[in-house]
């Protein structure tokens, strides 16, 4: 149940901060094996969901140290075919049209993560996807709430600016 | 009316900082509640398309995939597993064959049959070494023979010759 419940998010969260498919999935399972480790560890003073997303920051970190010049792959985004995916948004758009503008609507928002840092990618992914509070995202990630608030800034206007939208 | 949202302030307001001054501006200026319709139109879009890439991904797993972790974990059971499975396989094969055998014990034929078939079978071998015993001789083809050598009686060629088979 935990597993089936945070797992997708996870998946994602890592997929599309790192733009590497298949180290995601390996960094999702290496999250789980270590929090199913860990359980007795937990205290409850945070969600289980803000507990893995740490597990899962660790893991990333631990990878990035034993490949760093591969790790962080903005042009592997570009990997992630999403049209597919948009096809799934079939049952919750009204008309083609809509259908067909939802999936150019997500991939430009996937092309402009491209030009982010990845921790602004994960600050904006944690934020606006997984609607997570600042103050969530600050504890962890273990970044400053005024950093954190940075990125989301630096992140949205860069967003902002590849969708075209930038006054 | 005041001047359009800044990056910043667009910033805030999605992410729930919003200040008075932004939500005085947003109430008068059309263009900018545009933009921050379709700005959350647009990440709504990515965050449903990439959910469902998400899932289908997950989905579309091999559900005994072995990854580098499940590696790991299964190192430690792995044997075990190897050998639960070779037991089934004999548990399997000896119940097969203990039906199979209990079928042809109930025709007392075909068990009668067996036995004696077995020990005629003996027999048979052992009348057709003899007689290929007597042929060769008859030929008196003996390689210390044809060579010249003087044949101790027990070299491999003579030894082998006398290997009859024995009856049960």
């Amino acid at each position: 149940m935990l597993v089936s419940t945070h797992r997708a998010r996870l998946l994602r969260l890592v997929t599309f901060s790192t733009g590497d498919q298949d180290l995601a999935e390996t960094v999702v399972q290496d999250c789980f094996l270590k929090a199913y480790r860990a359980r007795e560890s937990f205290r409850g003073d945070c969600s289980v969901s803000t507990w893995l997303y740490t597990i899962a920051l660790n893991v990333m970190r631990d990878y990035q140290r034993l490949q760093k010049p591969h790790f962080w792959k903005s042009a592997g985004l570009t990997a992630v075919d999403l049209t597919d995916a948009s096809s799934a948004l079939a049952s919750q758009e009204p008309s083609p049209e809509t259908r067909m503008l939802a999936g150019e609507q997500a991939n430009r928002v996937q092309l402009a993560l491209k030009s982010l840092s990845p921790k602004q990618r994960i600050v904006f992914i944690m934020r606006f996807l997984d609607e997570m509070e600042l103050q969530e995202i600050s504890a962890t990630t273990g970044m400053p709430l005024s950093t954190v608030k940075t990125h989301i800034r630096r992140a949205m206007k860069a967003v902002r600016s590849r969708l075209g939208g930038a006054q | 009316m005041t001047p359009h949202l800044t990056d910043e302030q667009v910033a805030d307001y999605l992410s729930g900082e919003s200040v008075k001054t932004t939500e005085t501006h947003l109430a008068e200026c059309a263009a900018c509640r545009g933009e921050i319709d379709r700005l959350r139109a647009s990440l709504r879009a990515f965050d449903q398309a990439s959910m469902a890439w998400s899932e289908a991904r997950i989905g579309s797993e091999p559900v005994s995939k072995p990854g580098r972790v499940f590696s790991r974990m299964q190192s430690g059971w792995r044997p075990l597993a190897a050998g639960t499975l070779a037991a089934a396989t004999a548990i399997v094969f000896t119940l097969l064959f203990t039906v199979h055998h209990r079928r042809l014990s109930a025709d007392g034929n075909v068990r009668a049959s067996n036995i004696s078939d077995s020990t005629a079978e003996i027999e048979r071998d052992n009348l057709l070494l003899r007689a290929i015993d007597e042929e060769l001789d008859s030929l008196d083809l003996s390689p210390s023979k044809m060579y010249g050598i003087s044949s101790t009686g027990d070299d491999p060629y003579t030894r082998r010759r006398s290997g009859l088979r024995s009856t049960p």
